[in-house]
């Protein structure tokens, strides 16, 4: 009705109207407007009649059959070339998985220390207020007891009875080395999600 | 009411035949991944045709239509493990068949000499009268003479009845796109055709 009272035509709906491509109140709009619009009549019928015009072109015979044309592109077809990933990870399945995983269990390793940290920090403070001065036996029950090899290596690379060190360590190494792993990752991933849509835009080319 | 009934069901039926065509179709697709070659063959055999019409359309040539449609269908076999089933298979295929077309047209240095252009070959012959083969060969003339990009939309939405949105998947472009370049496309072929077919 306010097309019919401001004279507003409708010609840049026509042809997705004449495709069948409008739905719902745009295509009420513009079926009110053609009812009464004489103009816009007529571009729609001009529309209808060049669909009609060009339909009257058909495809020339093509000169193989069928079957003849799907063997012939049978006998050209190379082996199948599946175009190798850079990373594993790229494929679908457990591959798609480890991205995921990856960054969880790195942060599952850092929360783990953070809590070792602060547990053995706590105790060195029960310690030193002289609350318990054999607190830290706590956290190394065995520490008397003999020591196997393994042991003695994560123990004397945490060094958990001194509080300094460990902090240090701790605090300042580990994030600092987290972090480049993270980064690491994260130009991976990016090389790869890089990698995977060149390939599916070189799929047309 | 048992019309409407019928109408109902009639629509409810080719609905599952289209959702059973459309699974027919990934179980093809998913074999030749593999590499099923009679697989990829059953899907060569579905889309020869609307290959062959898209770059006859884009180019002119039949004998040329039918050599790019081969290509294209070697092309998609070398590149399906890239195939996503985000769009339809046939707007990827025609995709593929869009840019060897180009290709072949933009290797011959020009956009085809239209004026060369051989005659189309009558279908069926004898009945067809001068006149309509003139006006037909005006008509394919016409589409050849429109801007590369503007005609793959028109020939994807007039000669093979995509919707907006698959011919948005195929060249990958906007919707809007879609949309100023067909009438862009249409208006300049009214313009031509107006002009030519008084002549004729």
């Amino acid at each position: 009705m306010n097309d019919q009272i401001t004279g507003n035509h409708v010609h840049q709906w026509l042809n997705a109207y004449h495709d069948g491509e409008l739905r719902g109140r745009k295509l009420e709009r513009v079926q009110a407007h053609l009812e009464y619009c004489p103009e816009c009549q007529a571009a729609l019928a001009e529309l209808q009649d060049l669909s009609a015009l060009l339909g009257a072109d058909p495809l020339p015979p093509i000169s193989l059959a069928p079957e003849q044309f799907a063997a012939q592109v049978n006998l050209r077809l190379p082996r199948q070339a599946q175009a190798p990933s850079i990373l594993p990870v790229t494929s679908a399945g457990s591959g798609r998985w480890l991205w995921a995983i990856l960054p969880l269990a790195m942060m599952g390793l850092i929360w783990f220390l953070q809590s070792v940290t602060w547990v053995s920090s706590l105790l060195n403070l029960i310690e030193v207020l002289g609350i318990n001065p054999n607190a830290v036996s706590w956290l190394l029950p065995a520490q008397n007891a003999p020591v196997n090899p393994v042991q003695s290596i994560a123990l004397a690379a945490l060094d958990l009875s001194v509080p300094f060190n460990a902090n240090i360590f701790l605090s300042l190494v580990l994030p600092l080395v987290f972090a480049g792993f993270y980064l690491v990752w994260l130009a991976l991933w990016w090389i790869n999600q890089q990698e995977e849509d060149k390939r599916f835009q070189t799929a047309s080319s | 009411m048992n019309e409407a009934r019928y109408l109902i069901e009639r629509k409810g039926n080719v609905h599952t035949t289209l959702v059973e065509t459309q699974q027919a179709e990934d179980q093809l697709i998913e074999a030749a991944k593999q590499g099923n070659r009679d697989a990829f063959g059953e899907l060569v055999l579905i889309h020869y045709q609307g290959v062959i019409n898209v770059v006859y359309r884009m180019t002119g040539e039949m004998p040329l239509a039918e050599d790019v449609a081969q290509e294209t269908f070697i092309r998609a076999w070398t590149k399906l493990h890239t195939y996503r089933p985000i769009g339809s298979f046939r707007s990827w295929v025609y995709r593929i068949a869009n840019n060897a077309a180009l290709d072949i047209l933009r290797r011959r240095k020009e956009e085809v000499d239209i004026d060369d252009l051989p005659l189309a070959v009558p279908g069926n012959g004898v009945e067809q009268s001068v006149i309509h083969q003139q006006q037909a060969e005006v008509i394919r003339k016409a589409v050849l003479a429109l801007p590369a990009a503007s005609r793959s939309v028109l020939v994807l939405r007039e000669y093979e009845s995509l919707s907006y949105q698959e011919i948005a998947d195929s060249l990958e472009i906007p919707l809007g796109t879609v949309m100023s370049r067909l009438a862009y496309a249409r208006g300049k072929l009214k313009q031509e055709l107006s002009r030519q077919l008084e002549v004729v």
